[in-house]
């Protein structure tokens, strides 16, 4: 009996405290002492990924790793050439011209990997919910929650959704991550999308520059699904990006 | 001391590479060779650290770790816990509430997969010496409730 009041005894001493700390913390009351911690814990965090990072079955071969950032390059640099294309006929037009914006990139080293990274740049370096992590200019993810000196990924396959468009044709459609996969759906059956298209974000922005920038590279098509009944296609996607072996993002502020 | 070094090691791992609650299964399995009322402020302070780690609302994960242990406590005045096929069902179940309520993916796979670590982690805890060097209670695999009970009682 004496170790049933004990125990009960501890249990809600804790749980009274619990309850207190959650209160605070979710009323922003415990800003300064949760950044201390956090400021603490982040190089930690660091130095644990980047072990198990390095990790022989956990990372992949060099050359493997030299060729994958090659060809993020050159898809970089053709996704490039597509938007300076598009902007030269912009101009020879001269109804519409396409101001180019420029973007601050902030680099941030991930902590913590898990349906999400958390990186290791909070608000007090001007992270705001709803900017976008990017690697190359390839969409990583949208920012889910921003602490001090933290803030939390949200993965483009995990529960994203926003109209993106093949680069080379503008086809339109709304991209979406159900936790596993990526696909581009609502794309018209009458559009012709095929196998090995890139896909780019097409711009979902608000007044405050927060949101996806146009021509973000998402992935590229891999299998299509076209029911001839149907009024829309969709098509499953694949990132260039290896979210398993990135130890570092970059949040796009405008 | 072991403990602790595991519950570090569980906490980092957990924080940094992967979203099984390897900190919940490590806490059940030690609160069920240890039977230790301790536990509760380890489970407290590892759910407040991994908070911060994961970017939570502090205290949040600490309030799910002490409920669950209390749930275990109280389990345990009615029916025999040190056996496979609890720490099996408690850390599926525990799991699956954990992860649904910090909405990751692959709850089931993941609340499987924990399970699976928490029965290895009983069965080599209790098999080995550091897990139950200084507990009073032994697995016991063919005694009924009552026996198990009375082996504790001899034991205290």
């Amino acid at each position: 009996m004496r170790r049933k009041e004990r125990f009960l005894f501890i249990f809600f001493i804790l749980l009274f405290l619990a309850i207190i700390i959650l209160t605070l913390s979710l009323g922003g009351l415990l800003k300064s002492p949760s950044s201390i911690l956090e400021k603490l814990a982040t190089p930690i965090g660091i130095k644990v990924y980047s072990i198990f990072q390095n990790l022989p079955f956990v990372s992949e071969s060099e050359e493997k790793t030299k060729l994958k950032d090659k060809n993020l390059d050159f898809l970089v640099d053709f996704s490039e050439i597509q938007r300076l294309k598009k902007e030269n006929a912009a101009l020879k037009d001269q109804f519409q011209t396409t101001k180019p914006k420029s973007y601050d990139l902030l680099p941030a080293k991930i902590v913590g990997h898990a349906f999400g990274f958390v990186v290791d740049k909070g608000e007090r370096d001007g992270v705001k919910e709803g900017q976008v992590a990017v690697f190359k200019n390839n969409l990583v993810g949208k920012v889910r929650k921003a602490s001090s000196n933290l803030s939390k990924v949200e993965l483009i396959f995990n529960s994203s959704s926003f109209t993106a468009k093949t680069m080379t044709k503008g086809v339109s459609g709304i991209v979406k991550g159900d936790g596993r996969k990526i696909t581009i759906d609502n794309v018209l059956a009458s559009d012709k999308i095929e196998v090995g298209e890139i896909i780019v974000t097409k711009g979902d922005m608000n007044l405050e520059g927060i949101g996806y920038p146009p021509d973000l590279i998402v992935g590229k098509i891999v299998s299509i699904d076209k029911n001839p009944s149907s009024l829309f296609q969709k098509a499953k996607l694949e990132s260039f990006v290896d979210f398993n072996n990135l130890d570092m993002v970059f949040i796009l502020k405008i | 001391m072991i403990f602790l070094f595991f519950l570090i090691l569980a906490i980092l791992l957990e924080a940094t590479l992967t979203s099984i609650p390897i900190v919940l299964d490590l806490l059940l399995v030690f609160f069920i060779l240890k039977r230790k009322s301790r536990m509760l402020v380890y489970a407290f302070v590892s759910g407040m650290v991994l908070d911060i780690f994961r970017v939570r609302a502090l205290g949040l994960t600490g309030i799910f770790f002490i409920v669950f242990i209390l749930l275990v406590f109280l389990y345990e005045k009615k029916f025999e816990i040190v056996t496979y096929p609890f720490v099996f069902f408690a850390s599926f179940l525990g799991g699956i509430g954990y992860l649904y309520l910090f909405s990751y993916g692959y709850v089931l796979e993941q609340a499987l997969g924990g399970s699976i670590i928490a029965i290895l982690m009983f069965k080599g805890l209790s098999g080995s010496n550091i897990g139950i060097q200084n507990s009073k209670v032994k697995i016991q695999k063919y005694l009924p409730a009552d026996a198990t009970h009375q082996a504790l009682q001899a034991g205290k």
